[in-house]
């Protein structure tokens, strides 16, 4: 049975990474642990805190490339997941505005295989529920900030994102006995719904060695909801149609690629001439994941002759997940270990502990997530004068790396006849990147 | 004998349809050699490197299509979509001082970020209009002085495409499951442009390559444990959305120091028109070309500008004829298109000397759609029960109007 467990693992391909919401934006915010939401000083602050954007007083253009590698197992054997990676841009321009700073910035995060990528599957099947398909998307914003004092800040923004909702309509012959002889005629109305979610937050200069910030990020849900209906006849060509104006009509909801909506808090303290000690700590509320598995309508079908074979038992309704909110405390430091004329050099570490927030999978579900430490650390280097003439203005270039522990699981079913049977889980996730920042 | 789609498939964007921005529309889309802000991102990016102040923009749209098919009104969606733009002159020192601006350009439909609509091949329906505007796009542009008179500019159109499988099958109970995976990936046009700007006569070009939003879907089924009758692996595949290779060249004379009159002809390449649907099995016969030809558009424009006050004021007006590539639908394909007459007028009013540096644009652009009608050849049909209608006329009108509110920084 375990063994069945993990070959339908491995054919899921599941398993990767959001750089954003899970490893950082941005090379100096991942190889601080991700606790920016106080500390980040450039256009990373697009996803971190937009109020930061209108502390900023020159043009900033940051361009890099993150990846996350996993390493996912079940019962000690590797499942074979795909990796994340994608790259990362994002700018901030500042201004003023009636004698105020005013910002305006946007920031993306692109994935080398798709913006968005949406996978559901049956509802046994096992999966790493937060894995599966949530790096594989877009992280796409645009902001504004202003300063309301010389120490108080306020930004928002709004990101989109497309739902998928439609109908397919076959027309024609379905070839019987040889399906190849199919004669259909295509219509299409499907639509990629809007979905816009809020990003928003404030920073405060609270004191020469202590900043404070906090932002919310807005959750959503994905959905595929789509109908297919096949209308016409049955047989062969040219012969009397075996069933005449048959029909079936089939109807999938499924609910994928989610979202938490998520509050930060945190703080940036110069603890010193040299280095930064920030914190942050983050409220997901995952307890509004609803089971993303495939849910089929029972199908609306007339097949003439064939009705009387077609037995087909009712759809039981999807089992909650129950997920449940969570803390994720994360840590980071910076250290300025070299400024001279020209450079300045800079180490960082960091710290996330980031508690699952599924259950134990005991019952028919099996979306599978471990609790996750993760320890990261990274380097910076700046070029105070930048490129010479062209671009004066300091050019940095920055190195990220960390590695993810999944704290291993046991899923004990509590059926003696589960279909999958107990299973343990484990993995870890290598990550590293790396970002270019331009000051014009 | 006569079947009607009251929608259309969807094709071309919201840009290609009634212009970007707050000032082009007003004037039936012209503005490609006079134009130094977010709107050359569409219309010519080399106007990005004359952008002297940073500045932010953004605006709101509505659109009313009233297309007539055999008589009877369409439910053609409205257009109602937000401009977000803004303009960076980028501070390089050195030989790039002054020399370089960046620009950026979204056009967000309000409900719907991009959408596929076809009726059944054959169905008639407004090929060209109907869906235009429900397609997200997304312009970035680079613009590079090159001298006092000279400019060049390069960008990027992105669109999104939906491609996947899904594999319906059977769980040993015999219920229906699904495995489905959607991937929307980008498809992305560059655009290049060339600006020349002497004292009174300005000179542009562009050339946009086609950009689209296709879709293709892999359907598989295994029901041979429930269902006694098997189906053929069936592809839903097509074209969404659609701009042709488009090769555009304007000149604007300021023919008073107050009055600027501009004229444009673009050149379109509807040639390479996709099929809305392709054949979703391999055993349909081949739905045939579309027969669309290419296209030459006419614009003109003049535009008046006075101050009052701190205020600088002004008043435009706009005409094009957008010839329809659309032959006479005779045959099985009934992709119905009209020749179109545009009118435009706005107003625009900034206060760039004010605290708060704003620009406020408005228009209204009006499209009449001229009566065309076309009556199948029975000639070109096998099989007489197929011939979808014998005549289907085509006629009405688009009225559109949109703000934009920017801001200086």
């Amino acid at each position: 049975m375990k063994r069945a467990v993990i070959i339908l693992i491995a054919l899921a391909h599941q398993a990767h990474a959001n750089p954003a919401d899970m490893f950082g934006f941005g090379a100096r915010g991942a190889a601080m642990g991700g606790a920016q939401v106080a500390a980040a000083n450039d256009g990373t602050a697009n996803y971190y805190n937009p109020a930061i954007l209108a502390r900023l007083d020159t043009i900033r253009i940051e361009a890099g490339y993150q990846i996350a590698s996993p390493a996912l197992k079940v019962d000690d054997l590797d499942n074979a997941v795909d990796s994340s990676r994608g790259s990362v841009i994002d700018i901030a321009v500042p201004g003023q505005l009636a004698g105020t700073r005013f910002t305006i910035g946007a920031m993306i995060f692109l994935p080398d295989e798709a913006l968005t990528r949406l996978r559901n599957e049956s509802a046994q099947k096992p999966r790493w529920a937060l894995y599966d398909n949530l790096p594989q998307r877009l992280v796409f914003g645009a902001n504004a900030a202003l300063a309301i004092t010389d120490d108080l800040m306020i930004g928002g923004g709004i990101s989109y994102m497309a739902a998928t909702k439609g109908v397919v309509n076959l027309r024609g012959l379905v070839g019987f006995p040889r399906p190849e002889l199919s004669n259909l005629d295509l219509a299409i109305d499907v639509d990629l719904d809007t979905i816009q979610y809020p990003v928003a937050g404030v920073w405060y200069h609270a004191a020469d060695w202590l900043d404070l910030g906090a932002s919310y990020r807005g959750g959503f849900y994905l959905t595929i909801d789509l109908a297919f209906n096949l209308k016409g006849d049955v047989g062969s060509p040219g012969q009397p149609p075996a069933v005449s104006n048959g029909h079936v009509d089939l109807h999938t909801v499924s609910q994928d690629l989610f979202q938490p909506a998520q509050w930060i808090v945190g703080f940036d303290a110069r603890v010193s001439s040299r280095a930064h000690l920030a914190m942050d700590l983050g409220y997901h509320r995952w307890s509004t994941f609803q089971n993303p598995s495939a849910h089929i309508d029972p199908p609306d079908l007339d097949l003439g002759q064939f009705n009387q074979f077609i037995n087909i038992p009712p759809f039981p309704p999807l089992p909650d997940p129950h997920f449940h909110d969570i803390l994720v405390p994360r840590a980071g430091f910076e250290w300025l270990a070299q400024d001279d004329d020209a450079h300045r050099w800079f180490a960082r570490a960091g710290a996330i502990y980031e508690p699952t927030p599924a259950p134990e999978q005991t019952g028919e579900s099996n979306f599978i997530d471990n609790s996750k430490i993760t320890l990261t650390a990274g380097a910076g280097y700046e070029l105070k004068h930048g490129l010479g003439e062209i671009i004066p203005r300091p050019v940095s270039f920055d190195l990220s790396l960390g590695i993810t522990e999944l704290v291993p699981r046991e899923h004990r079913k509590v059926s003696p006849v589960d279909a999958v049977g107990d299973y343990r889980s484990s993995g870890h996730v290598l990550e590293a990147g790396i970002l270019s920042r331009w000051q014009f | 004998m006569m079947s009607i789609a009251l929608a259309g498939p969807a094709h071309a964007s919201t840009m290609d349809l009634f212009g970007f921005g707050g000032r082009s529309p007003a004037l039936a889309g012209t503005g490609l050699a006079t134009t130094s802000d977010y709107e050359a991102t569409w219309l010519d990016p080399a106007g990005l490197a004359l952008a002297r102040v940073k500045s932010a923009t953004v605006g709101f749209l509505y659109g009313k299509f009233d297309l007539i098919l055999a008589g009877q009104k369409t439910d053609t969606s409205p257009a109602r979509g937000s401009v977000i733009g803004g303009v960076v002159p980028m501070p390089l020192g050195g030989s790039l001082r002054d020399r370089v601006g960046l620009g950026f350009g979204f056009y967000v439909p309000l409900d719907t970020l991009n959408k596929a609509k076809a009726p059944y091949p054959g169905d008639p329906s407004f090929a060209l209009l109907a869906n235009r505007s429900q397609v997200i796009a997304i312009n970035i542009g680079v613009g590079y002085r090159v001298n006092d008179r000279w400019a060049v500019g390069a960008g990027v159109i992105a669109l999104a495409a939906l491609k996947g499988t899904i594999l319906v099958q059977t769980d040993p109970s015999g219920r229906f499951t699904t495995f489905s995976e959607e991937k929307l990936v980008t498809q992305v046009a560059p655009v290049f442009g060339v600006q020349r700007r002497d004292e009174r006569l300005s000179l542009g070009a562009t050339l946009r390559f086609p950009s689209r939003s296709d879709y293709d879907i892999q359907v598989t089924t295994d029901l041979g444990n429930v269902v006694p009758i098997a189906l053929p692996p069936i592809r839903i595949a097509g074209n969404a959305q659609y701009d042709p290779l488009t090769l555009a060249a304007e000149a604007g004379w300021q023919w008073q120091p107050d009055i600027l009159i501009s004229g444009q002809l673009a050149y379109q390449r509807w040639s390479a028109f996709p099929l809305p649907t392709e054949n979703p099995v391999t055993g349909t016969p081949p739905q045939g070309p579309t027969g669309f030809h290419d296209i030459v558009v006419p614009r003109v424009s003049i535009e008046h500008t006075r101050t009052a006050g701190d205020a600088t004021l002004s008043f435009r007006l706009g005409y094009a004829f957008l010839w329809s590539p659309a032959p006479e639908q005779t045959g099985r394909q009934s992709l119905l298109d009209n020749n179109r007459q545009l009118g435009s007028i706005g107003v625009g009013a900034a206060w760039p000397r004010a605290k708060v540096p704003l620009h406020v644009d408005a228009w209204v652009q009006g499209q009449y759609l001229m009566f065309r009608a076309n009556r199948k050849d029975p000639g070109l049909f096998d099989d007489p029960m197929t011939i979808p209608f014998d005549e289907a006329s085509t006629r009405g009108h688009i009225v559109i109007a949109g703000v934009t509110i920017g801001v200086d920084l």
